[in-house]
């Protein structure tokens, strides 16, 4: 790990394992059949049904993480949950609204409220992981990411164990008609970041903010990442045992963020 | 209609629903632990129902609802010649 990413001044935490995710939209369908070990037993066969797309791959994700970093399931029940999804609910929106046009008011799913909204994929992963800390999503738009990454590094690691991040965006976008059809083959990304602020051991990386000081002057140039779709490709070239590789956002107010992170053997949950 | 045609037609809607064509769907059946469904999962089972028979159902019918029965007694209290039927 580079000494650089330890100043005292700065936030910062573990980060313990990390999962990535991708599908084709083809390819959710059967995803949404197939829950996590880790899910309790009394849930529902149906939990995914009318999920977004980004939430099944946002599972899909962590399970990965989990998987990759050795945790255990019962112990995430203290873990907080962020969710920095871009653009959830595109393809849901289209087809609420053709079907409003059809058929009013009573058409309309109810499901598409609590399914398809910002904080839609944190609070499913709250209830497959019964965690008790708190959930929610951030951002939404372009900047989910660097945004999904900042909240977890100023919220929710002071009351919980850990805070699992998940951020999710289609790459591409689904190119959608009046009728909801898909034109082309958008493809859904996910990536679930597990960090710890007193974790011991061994690392996958560390996420860390700073302030002040340019890292660049001592680090040199860094890498970033657009999206999550940008974050999940990157992170799948990592080969364990090799150098990490640092990625840096920029903050509007002059701080920026940085995520070390070293390759692992596990690797993507889903290709299609 | 009568009671077993519309637990047939309950069945097929929650099958639509949840995947799943529960193999009980007797009355003593409770919706939330029985058919694992919570209440906005019961309120587009609801809007299935009114759709396929016709019929149009409030909000406040279901505050009662707890089983399968009380359900029934719901949707069979609003289909066409049906003397009205309080739910227990």
């Amino acid at each position: 790990m580079t000494a650089s990413l330890h100043k005292q001044h700065d936030l910062s935490a573990a980060l313990v394992g990390w999962g990535t995710a991708r599908a084709d939209l083809s390819a959710i369908a059967a995803m949404r059949k197939k829950l996590p070990a880790w899910a309790p037993p009394d849930t529902p066969g149906h939990f995914l049904k009318y999920s977004d797309q980004q939430t099944v791959l946002a599972v899909a994700a962590v399970d990965q993480a989990i998987d990759s970093a050795g945790l255990d399931p019962q112990q995430l029940q203290n873990w907080s949950i962020i969710a920095a999804p871009r653009f959830i609910g595109r393809i849901a929106g289209v087809e609420t609204l053709e079907r409003f046009g059809r058929g009013g008011g009573p058409a309309i799913s109810p499901h598409v409220i609590p399914q398809h909204s910002l904080h839609s994929i944190s609070g499913a992963l709250s209830i497959l992981l019964s965690s008790r800390q708190p959930n929610f999503g951030v951002g939404g738009t372009g900047d989910s990411l660097a945004e999904g990454l900042f909240a977890a590094l100023t919220f929710p690691l002071a009351t919980a164990a850990g805070a699992i991040v998940v951020t999710t965006a289609w790459d591409p976008e689904p190119q959608l008609d009046d009728q909801a059809n898909c034109l082309n083959t958008p493809v859904c990304h996910a990536v679930a970041l597990a960090l710890q602020t007193e974790a011991q051991g061994e690392f996958a990386g560390r996420l860390r903010l700073t302030v002040g000081d340019d890292p660049l002057e001592t680090l040199g140039p860094l890498q970033t990442c657009e999206s999550a779709a940008d974050l999940c490709q990157r992170l799948n070239t990592l080969v364990a045992g090799d150098a990490p590789e640092i990625f840096g956002w920029r903050l509007g107010w002059g701080g920026m963020l940085m995520l070390e992170a070293c390759g692992q053997t596990a690797r993507l949950a889903a290709v299609a | 209609m009568d009671r077993q045609q519309l637990r047939e037609t309950l069945l097929d809607v929650l099958e639509q629903e949840t995947w799943e064509r529960p193999e009980n769907l007797s009355d003593d059946v409770k919706i939330r632990e029985g058919l694992k469904l919570d209440s906005v999962d019961l309120l587009s089972v609801m809007l299935r129902v009114e759709t396929q028979l016709h019929i149009s159902l409030n909000s406040k019918d279901f505050e009662k609802v707890v089983t399968v029965g009380h359900l029934l007694d719901v949707i069979q209290s609003k289909l066409p010649g049906t003397p009205v039927k309080k739910v227990a």
